[in-house]
């Protein structure tokens, strides 16, 4: 799996995610396939949650892709995860919008550069 | 324990966790199912009495606490090690799931598979040996 490609620099520590998958290429290409698909559906529906008000949404699905992004090595984007559900937890959504905004692009970046992996692979 | 590979069971609401365990515990020998909330897992613990559960703390429907709780309530499951593998801080959980009967506290994010896979075998060599419980965190 390439580091770097045309699309940009790899928005994931790599390493960290072969770490965790024991170098192992085929199960790394499983999980981020896995990843795909979940993670997806979490980002809408985490700024669904966030622009309809609804905080404890906001921190159950920050929660969920947050353990998922740091096995993978997307530690900044975990971390505004992380922020997310401890706002969400408190109730405290005001000011937020900028935070879910960057989660968001740093998602769309994310969720990119695995499609393209995964695209290559399947060539 | 029976003969043949160890059983384990996964009690993990995210998925992507989830698979990411059933292949890479697959691969290192291990027979693994998975259930996806509390209720679900104390239904299949129940059901399957597995060697060991790996269980997860913030779950919708039934909380890890809640399950370990019910799992020790029954006499089919009250045996079995349970290993907290969760992303909550240990401080703030550690006294209770011990005194409930953890074997053990680990910390999903700094847990590779390879490790996990480590503890789950030493949590079942010290339970074979009759040991209370191996007490493992990460």
């Amino acid at each position: 799996m390439a580091e770097h490609d045309v699309d940009g620099q790899c928005p994931i520590d790599l390493e960290t995610a072969r770490e965790y998958a024991g170098d192992d290429e085929a199960l790394l290409r499983e999980l981020f396939a896995v990843f795909l698909d979940e993670a997806r559906g979490q980002v809408t529906a985490l700024g669904d949650a966030f622009r309809t008000g609804r905080p404890g949404d906001v921190s159950d699905l920050a929660h969920a892709v947050k353990g998922s992004l740091r096995l993978l090595g997307a530690t900044g984007t975990a971390l505004l995860a992380e922020q997310l559900e401890l706002a969400g937890r408190n109730a405290r959504l005001e000011g937020l919008g900028p935070v879910v905004e960057r989660f968001e692009e740093e998602m769309v970046t994310l969720l990119r550069w695995i499609e393209t992996q995964l695209a290559k692979g399947a060539a | 324990m029976t003969n043949g590979p160890s059983r384990i069971l996964l009690i993990e609401d995210n998925r992507f966790l989830r698979r990411a365990c059933e292949i890479g515990l697959t691969a290192r020998g291990f027979r693994v199912t998975s259930a996806v909330d509390g209720a679900d897992g104390v239904q299949r613990a129940l059901a399957e009495r597995p060697d060991l559960i790996l269980l997860d703390l913030i779950m919708p429907k039934m909380s890890g606490l809640e399950a370990l709780r019910a799992l020790r309530q029954a006499e089919e499951t009250r045996q079995i090690p349970v290993l907290i593998v969760s992303n909550s801080p240990r401080e703030q959980y550690l006294d209770e799931v011990t005194r409930l009967g953890a074997v053990g506290y680990l910390i999903k994010a700094n847990l590779r598979l390879d490790d996990l896979a480590n503890h789950i075998t030493g949590v079942l060599g010290a339970a074979s040996l009759g040991e209370p419980g191996k007490k493992g965190t990460s």
